[in-house]
């Protein structure tokens, strides 16, 4: 019965997470595009947008990502070529699987098929994963993996193969996203604590483990000053009152306000009117955290100290409450509601009030799910349009239409990094695309420029100006929304 | 002895100034904000969606309680708390709820969640800062309680 109904939330998973996948978030970001585009060179010909070959980080906007996803990428590119579908597709599909894993870290942990369940359908519905499962987030990714190196490893009692499956789960992990680098440590470490004595008296197998896991490392080892160039621009380190501003940073994750009401303030991260976890989920909450508290079981600590530990890499950068850096804790509030909402049924309050209380959370909690279902395809395409770049592929479309071979094509930079658009949308084929690499700023026919347009060009040309430039003899604007202005498009 | 140690602790903790919240909603800004709220999210709606759906979701009830309980939290913002009473005064106001969890003190639970809801129709939030001091004395008693 219980894998019946888990089959059934996993699909209900799926589709939450595949309907009007391409359309909704409206549009692809930067990262994803260059993700997309990086895949398709990768696909083509083995090296990156920069023409190097089979990257250990790809260098993209000079921010070295992390490189799992672009690789992730390449199958699913092959089959939808490069489209909105091809580049979330990777991140919709471990978004899903990640859903019967929490079924089976609760059951090893509390035994209980409800609070399995019961976790298994919350990350189901979690506006904070669906938020990261809809789009190409690599983040996403990391937290399938952690969840699946940490699923092995509770399994893996006298299975050497599901540590050693666990370790390189793990390795993916670990380079899957930018705060893997600090949390799969982290992580590694609370394991090693709380699992000390099974530990030592597996030096071999834990050895051999760690050896498979520091395999994955060599590539951010190798590539270590690269790595820290997205950490250095985002850090905290440096700053007067670093420690201060950690502490605050870290606290605001717990803020019921960033958790229940808000959210992340970053249009791409969550749905305005809402909070990353549903209100119902408040009593519950509280419940599972006093409930975990209680028990000495190493598991249940294991629990809370992720729980503890999850804000830390979000909280040495900026801004804060980050739900993106944060992302690792997701799985862990789904676990946690479902200890609260299990205890709760089985405390031993008057049957009535008991009663009562459930009808009332129910009512919330229909009432919730179907908000947020309206405000993530009603409100947030209409809402966060310029968050996701929408706008960018119309323009990228009609300009490649009307283009003619011998005219320059002038772009602005102003909404954004244009160039890798033109690159995804116009499928330009990758290996000219290496041998004429210069800058981000040229190639073909197009130059990108920063600022006002107020240069002419002698020969015959094109011009994507911002809305507040006049380019020449007006063609076409391009709104968002019908009437938010993005690109005015002329030509002379 | 240990209600010396308390009381000490109280006027380390009252001696601490203030800080000034991030959020300064209070019930007259929960009204002001209703009306443009309201209009915002209809606009989004649209024409073309049944007013039945847009009244059901986008309701005044719905948006007094959502802003009222927005307000409520912001009341325990874990970093307005920090900013008021340090690290050590958080600790042990962190250790009042933990306690209220386990004594089960009712008079004490009612008023730890009630503060933050009356201090919502008193105009200067800063009344709440007094608040996290007084509950972070009693949860430094608490602890204190453990140690025979």
């Amino acid at each position: 019965m219980s894998i019946k109904l888990l089959v059934l939330i996993t699909i209900l998973a799926a589709i939450l997470r595949f309907y009007h996948i391409s359309s909704n978030p409206p549009g692809l970001y930067a990262d994803e595009i260059s993700f997309g585009y990086n895949a398709y060179s990768l696909l083509k010909t083995a090296r990156d947008e920069y023409g190097i070959f089979l990257p250990a980080a790809i260098r993209s906007f000079d921010d070295y990502k992390t490189p799992l996803y672009a690789y992730l990428l390449i199958p699913s590119i092959l089959i939808f070529n490069l489209t909105e579908i091809a580049v979330r597709l990777p991140s919709a599909i471990f978004g899903t699987l990640s859903v019967p894993l929490i079924y089976l870290i609760s059951l090893k942990i509390f035994k209980r098929k409800k609070i399995s369940l019961f976790g298994a359908l919350l990350l189901a519905i979690s506006p904070w994963h669906l938020q990261f499962s809809r789009a190409g987030f690599e983040a996403n990714v990391m937290v399938f993996f952690e969840v699946l190196g940490f699923t092995l490893f509770l399994y893996s009692k006298n299975r050497l193969k599901f540590l050693l499956a666990s370790a390189i789960s793990f390795g993916l992990a670990f380079n899957s996203y930018h705060a893997a680098r600090i949390w799969i440590p982290l992580f590694f470490l609370a394991i090693a604590f709380f699992y000390r004595k099974d530990i030592l008296g597996s030096i071999y197998k834990i050895t051999l483990s760690l050896l498979i896991f520091a395999l994955f490392i060599i590539p951010t080892v190798l590539n270590f000053k690269q790595a820290l160039i997205r950490g250095k621009e985002v850090s905290i380190f440096g700053k007067e009152n670093a420690p201060k501003e950690f502490v605050q940073n870290y606290l605001a994750h717990f803020s019921p306000t960033f958790l229940f009401f808000s959210g992340d303030s970053i249009g791409r991260h969550s749905v305005s009117g809402m909070g990353e976890l549903y209100v119902f989920q408040i009593p519950f909450v509280i419940i599972g955290i006093v409930a975990l508290l209680k028990k000495t079981d190493r598991n249940y600590k294991l629990l809370l100290t992720w729980l503890i530990l999850s804000p830390i890499p979000a909280s040495i950068a900026t801004p804060v409450p980050h739900a993106l850096r944060s992302i690792t804790s997701i799985p862990l509030w789904s676990i946690i509601t479902a200890v609260g909402a299990v205890s709760f049924l089985n405390s031993k309050i008057e049957k009535h009030f008991k009663y009562a209380a459930i009808l009332l959370v129910g009512l919330i909690f229909a009432y919730n799910v179907f908000t947020y279902l309206h405000l993530y395809h009603i409100h947030y395409p209409k809402e966060k349009a310029a968050d996701w770049s929408a706008g960018t592929k119309d323009m990228v479309l009609y300009v490649n239409d009307i283009k003619k071979s011998s005219e320059n094509i002038y772009v602005t930079k102003d909404n954004g990094i244009p160039y890798i658009y033109f690159l995804f949308y116009t499928k330009y084929d990758p290996k000219t695309y290496q041998q004429e690499h210069g800058d981000n700023n040229h190639f073909d026919n197009y130059t990108f420029y920063k600022g006002v347009w107020n240069f002419a060009d002698t020969g015959e040309y094109l011009v994507v100006a911002d809305p507040g430039s006049h380019p020449g003899n007006l063609m076409k604007e391009i709104f968002i929304n019908e009437d938010d202005l993005l690109y005015r498009i002329g030509k002379k | 002895m240990k209600i010396a140690i308390t009381m000490l602790f109280a006027i380390f903790l009252i001696l601490k100034p203030i800080s000034t919240p991030s959020n300064k909603c209070n019930i007259n800004t929960i009204f002001q904000a209703m009306p443009p709220v309201i209009w915002y999210e209809q606009t989004i709606d649209g024409k073309d969606q049944p007013p039945t759906l847009t009244r059901f979701i986008h309701n005044k009830l719905n948006i007094f309680s959502s802003q009222m309980a927005k307000c409520y939290a912001y009341r325990l913002d874990p970093v307005d708390i920090y900013r008021s009473l340090g690290i050590l005064g958080l600790f042990f106001w962190v250790y009042f709820a933990w306690a209220m969890s386990q004594y089960l003190n009712k008079p004490l639970i009612f008023a730890f969640l009630l503060t933050p809801f009356i201090t919502i129709f008193i105009p200067d939030p800063r009344i709440m800062g007094y608040s996290y001091k007084i509950f972070a004395s009693i949860g430094f008693w608490y602890f204190l309680k453990r140690f025979k």
